[in-house]
C-alpha cells in the first residue's frame, strides 16, 4: 500500500539538491588531490553509475507499490528485513560521519578566524535531533525549501569565482594515467549514495508513468552541478585546487567588490550550508526511518536520541581529524556503498522476482 | 478551562533553543572578542637574515574609541626559522595573537633573493586560516625597513603599496600586480615561472637630486628611479642590510619594475619598459599610453580595447611563438603644435600608427630578450606548450624558451 509521505517532485529536488550540496565542501578538493585536472571525470562517472542504479529502483517502483521493506518480508521473511533495516540503518549513522565531519571543519574554518572549541559544533546536534525525528514527509518539504536557497547561493558563489577563472587549466584532456583517473573514482565512490536512498523512498509515493525518467535526470543533474562547481574551483586555483579545503567557500574570493567591502561572499556560504544541514540530515532521517521499520515502533524521539548519541560520541573521537575521517571513507566506505547503493538495488528486483513466484504458487 | 498543550509549548521551546543555538554555531558572538588584545595584521614584510627569516608585521590596533581615530598602526618585528615561528615570536613579544586573515600585502626584501621564495612563503599556503588574496611584491632593501617608512602622502606604507599596486594601476599597464594565488599557480605550472612588483622607495630628498632610492640597502646606489636602463637580468646586488637616508624623511614609492623568478629562485629584474610590456600581454589593460616617435616628432598615444596575448603553436615541426596585441589608438599629446581641425578629427595618421606599432613591438622583444637571457619562462609558454599542444611538450619543453621562433603581430586602428 502506498503510503504518501513524498512526492515525486521532493524526490526530485531531493536527488538534485540534497545529493549536490553534500559533496561540495571537501569533495573537490579530494578529487583536484587525485586526478588533477580531471577532478570532474570521477564525478561524472559515479554520477552516471548511481543514475543507473536509481533508474532501476525507479523502474521497480512502476512495478510494485510495496516499500523495500515489505518486499523483503515478503519474501524473505520479517526478521530478515528487521535486520536489513538494521544494517540500512548503520549504514546511514556512517554516511553522516565523513560529511558531519567535514561540515564541523568547514564552519570552524569558514566562519571563525581562529580554531573555535568543539563545543561550537554542538548546535548541529540540536537541530539533527529534531530534524532527525520528524520521518520522511519532512524531508521532502525541507528539500523545497532548500531548492531556491540552494540554486541562488550556489549560482552565486559560482559567478563570483567565474571573473578569476582560467578554464585552459582544464587542458589537455584526459592525460591523466588511467588507473589515477579509477583511482579518484573509487575515491569518492562512498559519496554516491542515492540508489539506497531511492531504495527507502520506494512505496512512500505514488508513481507514474514517467517518474523514472524525472528521478534520475535529477540525480544525474545534481551530479553535474557538483561536475560544474569542480571544474570552476579547478579554473580558479589551478594545481592549488588540491591544497584549498572547502571549494564552493573559496572560489568567490577573488571576486574584485569583496577586497572592498568585505566578504559579502559569506552570505551566500552561510546561506548554503543550511542546505548542506539538511542534507546531512537527511542521513539521520533516513537512519531513523530504518530503524523503526526493523522494529516496528514508532519511537521516532528515541532513535534520533539514540542515532545522535552515536554522532557526538564519533565527532568527539574525530576532533578535529577530518582527514582521518577522509581516509578511512575512502578506503573502506566503498566498499560498503557498494553493498548498500549497488547490491541492495538488485536485491529489491530479486525479492520482487521471488515474492512473485510466491504469489503465483500461493 | 483551556487545556495546556504542553506538547506545543515544547516544540515552541525546542524551536526557540535551536534559533539561539545557531547564532552560537554560525558565528563567533558569543566568543566576545577583546579588542584590546586583538592585532590585526595588515601587511607583513619578510626578510632572510642569518638566523633565518624576520618577519615584520604592520599592525592595525583598534581602539576603542567614541570619536577621533579608532586605529592605531605599529609595526612588530618576529624573528625565527620560519614564517611561523616568527609570527609566533610577534605573539611572545607583544601578547597579540597575530591574526592574518586581513593581511593584503606581503613584501619581501631583497635578501630573499638568496632563498627560494616558496620555501619562505610556505605558511601562507599551508595556513587554513590564511587566504591567497594578499598582494605580494619584493622591495628594494630591507622590507621591515620599507614598512616602517613615514610615508610622503600621510598615509601608512602598507596602505600606500597597496593603492600603487590596485585593480585600477594593473588595467593601466604600469603595474604587475599579482597575489599569491597567481604566483603559487604559475611556480607550480610547467613554466615553472613567477613574477612580482619590485618596489623601489625614493625619499623627497632624493627627488630633490641630493640622493637615489633610499630604501634600506646600503649598498645601491645610482639606479634613481623613474630611468629606463635597468637590463632584463639581475639588477645589482644588495645585501639588504643597513638603512642609509630616507628613513627619517617620508617615502614615495615606485612599482614600475618587475621581479622574475624560476623554479622559485630569483632570477632578475624587468625594467619599466620589459614591465610594461609584460602587463600588456599577461592583464587586462584598459587604457595605456604609449610614446613613440613618428613623422620627425614625440606622440604619446592613448589605447583602449586592449586585447594582448601570447600563443604557442608547432609549425612544421618547429615551436613558434606569436605575440600579438591590438588597440583602438588615438593621439593623447604631440610635441609641436597640431591644426585644430585634425584635432577634432581624431585621425591617427598611418604613419603614427606604425610608430605605435614599433615602440611596442619594441618592448615585447626587449622582454622576449630578457626572460630569455634569465631562463625565466615568466611568460608561461611552456604552460601553453603543455596545455595546447601536449603531444609536443615533451619534445620541446627544454627547447621552446630559446629557440621558438618569435612572431609579432601588431594591429593598432585610429580610434578617428
Amino acid at each position: 500500500m502506498i503510503k504518501n509521505n513524498l512526492s515525486v517532485r521532493q524526490i526530485c529536488v531531493i536527488m538534485c539538491v540534497f545529493n549536490a550540496a553534500i559533496k561540495l565542501m571537501l569533495y573537490p578538493t579530494t578529487m583536484a588531490a587525485a586526478c588533477g585536472n580531471a577532478l570532474w571525470l570521477p564525478v561524472v562517472v559515479d554520477t552516471a553509475l548511481q543514475t543507473a542504479c536509481v533508474w532501476a529502483v525507479c523502474m521497480l517502483c512502476s512495478k510494485t507499490d510495496k516499500t523495500f521493506f515489505e518486499l523483503l518480508s515478503a519474501a524473505a521473511g520479517k526478521w530478515t528485513a528487521r535486520i536489513v533495516f538494521v544494517l540500512f540503518a548503520i549504514y546511514f549513522v556512517l554516511c553522516t560521519v565523513v560529511p558531519m565531519t567535514e561540515q564541523q571543519a568547514m564552519v570552524h574554518e569558514v566562519f571563525y578566524d581562529t580554531i573555535p572549541s568543539l563545543l561550537v559544533f554542538l548546535p548541529f546536534f540540536f537541530f539533527a535531533v529534531y530534524a532527525g525525528g520528524r520521518g520522511l514527509t519532512n524531508a521532502g518539504r525541507t528539500a523545497e525549501v532548500c531548492l531556491p536557497i540552494f540554486i541562488v547561493t550556489a549560482a552565486t558563489l559560482v559567478i563570483m569565482g567565474l571573473v578569476e577563472c582560467d578554464f585552459s587549466a582544464l587542458l589537455p584532456f584526459l592525460r591523466q594515467p588511467f588507473s589515477q583517473l579509477v583511482s579518484g573514482c573509487a575515491g569518492g565512490f562512498f559519496r554516491f549514495n542515492e540508489g539506497a536512498l531511492m531504495l527507502l523512498f520506494m512505496g512512500n509515493f505514488k508513481y507514474k508513468k514517467g517518474d523514472a525518467a524525472k528521478i534520475s535526470l535529477s540525480c544525474a543533474i545534481g551530479g553535474l552541478i557538483v561536475a560544474a562547481v569542480c571544474a570552476v574551483f579547478y579554473a580558479v586555483y589551478s594545481d592549488l585546487a588540491s591544497q584549498q579545503y572547502f571549494a564552493i567557500t573559496k572560489i568567490s574570493i577573488f571576486f574584485s567588490a569583496i577586497s572592498l567591502i568585505g566578504r559579502t561572499d559569506l552570505i551566500a556560504v552561510y546561506a548554503l550550508d543550511i542546505a548542506m544541514l539538511f542534507a546531512i540530515v537527511l542521513n539521520v532521517q533516513l537512519a531513523v526511518y530504518c530503524l523503526v521499520k526493523a522494529t516496528g515502533r514508532q519511537w521516532h524521539p528515541a532513535f534520533t536520541v539514540g542515532v545522535n548519541a552515536v554522532l557526538i560520541a564519533i565527532t568527539f573521537v574525530l576532533n578535529n581529524k577530518f582527514a582521518l575521517a577522509q581516509v578511512m571513507g575512502s578506503r573502506y566506505m566503498g566498499w560498503i556503498t557498494l553493498a548498500f547503493a549497488y547490491v541492495m538495488p538488485a536485491v529489491g528486483w530479486i525479492v520482487y522476482a521471488a515474492g512473485g513466484k510466491k504469489r503465483e504458487k500461493n | 478551562m483551556k487545556k495546556i498543550n504542553f506538547k506545543r509549548i515544547a516544540a515552541v521551546i525546542y524551536a526557540v533553543v535551536i534559533i539561539a543555538m545557531a547564532f552560537l554555531f554560525f558565528t563567533n558572538d558569543f566568543g566576545l572578542v577583546d579588542i584590546r588584545k586583538t592585532a590585526v595584521i595588515i601587511g607583513a614584510g619578510i626578510d632572510l637574515t642569518q638566523d633565518g627569516i624576520s618577519v615584520t608585521a604592520q599592525v592595525a590596533i583598534p581602539q576603542p574609541s567614541e570619536n577621533g581615530e579608532s586605529t592605531q598602526y605599529i609595526e612588530v618585528e618576529g624573528e625565527g626559522v620560519t614564517v611561523a615561528d616568527a609570527l609566533n615570536e610577534i605573539n611572545k613579544k607583544t601578547g597579540f595573537y597575530p591574526k592574518l586573515v586581513f593581511c593584503k600585502l606581503l613584501i619581501l626584501g631583497e635578501s630573499c633573493r638568496e632563498g627560494e621564495i616558496f620555501e619562505i612563503l610556505d605558511y601562507f599556503y599551508r595556513d587554513d586560516y590564511t587566504q591567497l588574496t594578499p598582494v605580494i611584491a619584493m622591495c628594494k632593501g630591507s622590507a621591515g625597513k620599507l614598512l616602517a617608512s613615514k610615508m610622503r602622502f600621510g598615509n601608512t606604507a602598507t596602505v600606500s603599496i597597496e593603492r600603487l599596486l590596485s585593480d585600477e594601476a594593473k588595467k593601466s599597464g604600469n603595474v604587475s600586480t599579482v597575489n599569491l594565488k597567481i604566483i603559487g599557480i604559475d611556480d607550480n605550472s610547467p613554466s615553472q615561472a613567477c613574477y612580482m612588483p619590485f618596489i623601489r622607495a625614493q625619499s623627497q630628498s632624493a627627488e630633490d637630486g641630493s640622493s637615489g632610492d633610499s630604501s634600506g640597502s646600503g649598498s645601491q646606489s645610482g639606479s634613481s628611479g623613474g630611468g629606463s636602463g635597468s637590463s632584463g637580468s639581475s639588477s645589482g646586488s644588495s645585501s639588504g642590510g643597513g638603512q642609509q637616508g630616507g628613513q627619517d624623511s617620508p617615502q614615495e614609492f615606485l612599482c614600475d619594475r618587475t621581479a622574475i623568478f624560476s623554479g622559485g629562485k630569483f632570477a632578475g629584474v624587468l625594467d619599466e619598459e620589459q614591465t610594461f610590456a609584460l602587463n600588456l600581454l599577461k592583464n587586462q589593460v584598459r587604457h595605456i599610453f604609449v610614446p613613440c616617435e613618428a613623422d620627425g616628432a614625440l606622440y604619446t598615444l592613448g589605447m583602449r580595447n586592449c586585447n594582448g596575448g601570447v600563443s604557442v603553436r608547432v609549425e612544421n615541426g618547429a615551436p613558434k611563438v606569436s605575440v600579438s596585441f591590438s588597440a583602438v589608438v588615438q593621439i593623447s599629446d604631440v610635441d609641436r603644435a597640431e591644426d585644430p581641425q585634425s584635432i577634432s578629427e581624431g585621425v591617427v595618421p598611418d604613419v603614427v600608427l606604425a610608430g605605435g606599432e614599433e615602440a611596442l613591438r619594441k618592448a615585447f622583444a626587449s622582454l622576449i630578450s630578457a626572460l630569455q637571457s634569465s631562463e625565466c619562462d615568466a611568460l608561461g609558454l611552456r604552460t601553453l606548450l603543455y596545455r595546447f599542444h601536449y603531444p609536443y611538450y615533451e619534445q620541446f619543453k627544454n627547447s621552446l624558451l630559446t629557440d621558438a621562433v618569435t612572431e609579432f603581430d601588431m594591429s593598432l586602428r585610429s580610434a578617428g
